[in-house]
């Protein structure tokens, strides 16, 4: 059958919300990997800049503090590998079909916020010691960095729950199209058909009807909305024949 | 009073109902009993309700407990019954005469 106009548009709000979705999160997972560039340099540049102090005390046999600090340094070196090991495998996964992305999300989350309690940590450890406090302040921009960059995962993880999950309108997008179906209704209506179309919603939600699919559903009733107006503007009596 | 203008889908949301007159449907039951699309039938349901042809009523549950909203139901009134009959015999482009709609083939 020939698909009628209604019906190609409402396909290409589909395919381009889709697309859209799409772009973004990979966009998202370029940042990410920038991010995560950006915080393995300031993680090394405190290893380093931690040896050199080593190098420059140990001899003088007070060594203790800045070699626990060496410790927590490498820790967080082996942390931000795995991030970046994890982060790899999203981007490939959002470059194909999204499998295991949702999983590769959260433990990305996981790591990073390891990564940042630890680099928290270390700057803590060395706030007191006047010889390093210069490391201990690289130490808080990257903890600050990775406060970040676990927002920037939450970003990602949501699109892809999003664009992976085709049976539940996550984004709201039919949601808030009902609304504004509703507010062009007279105001004494409104509230009945609010429920109403929430209801509906739900229960296409609920029969695992496609996202794209509650959303045509409510460009539709957006679509009618003007004649459902027209109709509870006009007296009963008037209807008849109209 | 006389009737609403009998266009095809109000004939066929009037046909749906009267398959089963003593039964209450809700909106996405209407539409797949009638064969129309999705979010397209709340203005014919306006109309019959504001002629009197239509009763609609809140389910009567209580949604934390089922844990989804309450339905708005619909059927017709008894003398709406007996009127929609009536239309849809007189209508002057009866659903028999459109090859694929006399069966609740889809429009829309």
């Amino acid at each position: 059958m020939k698909r009628s106009a209604v019906g190609q548009t409402l396909d290409y709000v589909r395919v381009h919300y889709l697309a859209r979705g799409r772009y973004r999160v990979r966009r998202y997972a370029s940042v990410l990997v920038e991010h995560h560039a950006d915080n393995l340099q300031r993680a090394r540049t405190i290893a380093d800049e931690l040896a050199y102090m080593h190098a420059l005390v140990a001899a003088r046999g007070v060594a203790d503090n800045l070699a626990d600090a060496r410790a927590d340094a490498m820790g967080l070196l082996r942390a931000l590998a795995r991030v970046g090991a994890v982060a790899s495998d999203l981007d490939r996964s959002l470059s194909g079909d999204y499998t295991n992305a949702a999983d590769c999300v959260r433990l990305t989350a996981e790591l990073v916020s390891g990564a940042g309690t630890l680099a928290h940590q270390l700057a803590n450890h060395l706030e007191g010691d006047l010889a390093l406090s210069h490391v201990g302040g690289l130490a808080r921009v990257l903890a600050t960095s990775l406060f970040d960059t676990r927002r920037h995962v939450s970003k990602v993880g949501d699109l892809v729950q999003v664009l992976s999950a085709p049976n539940h309108d996550v984004g709201g997008i039919a949601g808030r199209v009902t609304g504004v179906a509703v507010r062009v209704l007279p105001a004494r209506h409104r509230e009945r058909y609010r429920d109403e179309y929430g209801s509906e919603l739900h229960e296409l939600a609920a029969a695992g009807t496609p996202r794209w699919r509650q959303i045509a559903y409510a460009l539709r009733l957006l679509d009618r909305s003007w004649v459902l107006r027209a109709e509870l503007r006009t007296p009963a009596v008037s209807k008849a024949r109209s | 009073m006389p009737g609403p203008k009998m266009t095809i889908p109000t004939q066929l949301v009037l046909r749906a109902l009267l398959e089963h007159p003593t039964r209450e449907l809700y909106g996405l039951e209407i539409c797949a009993a009638a064969g129309l699309a999705s979010g397209t039938i709340h203005p014919i349901l306006a109309r019959l309700e504001g002629l009197g042809w239509l009763e609609s009523r809140w389910e009567d549950i209580d949604p934390a407990k089922e844990g989804r909203p309450r339905r708005r139901y619909y059927r017709l009134s008894p003398d709406g019954a007996e009127r929609a009959r009536h239309a849809l015999a007189n209508a002057r482009t009866p659903l028999t005469g459109l090859p694929g709609l006399a069966h609740g083939g889809g429009i829309g």
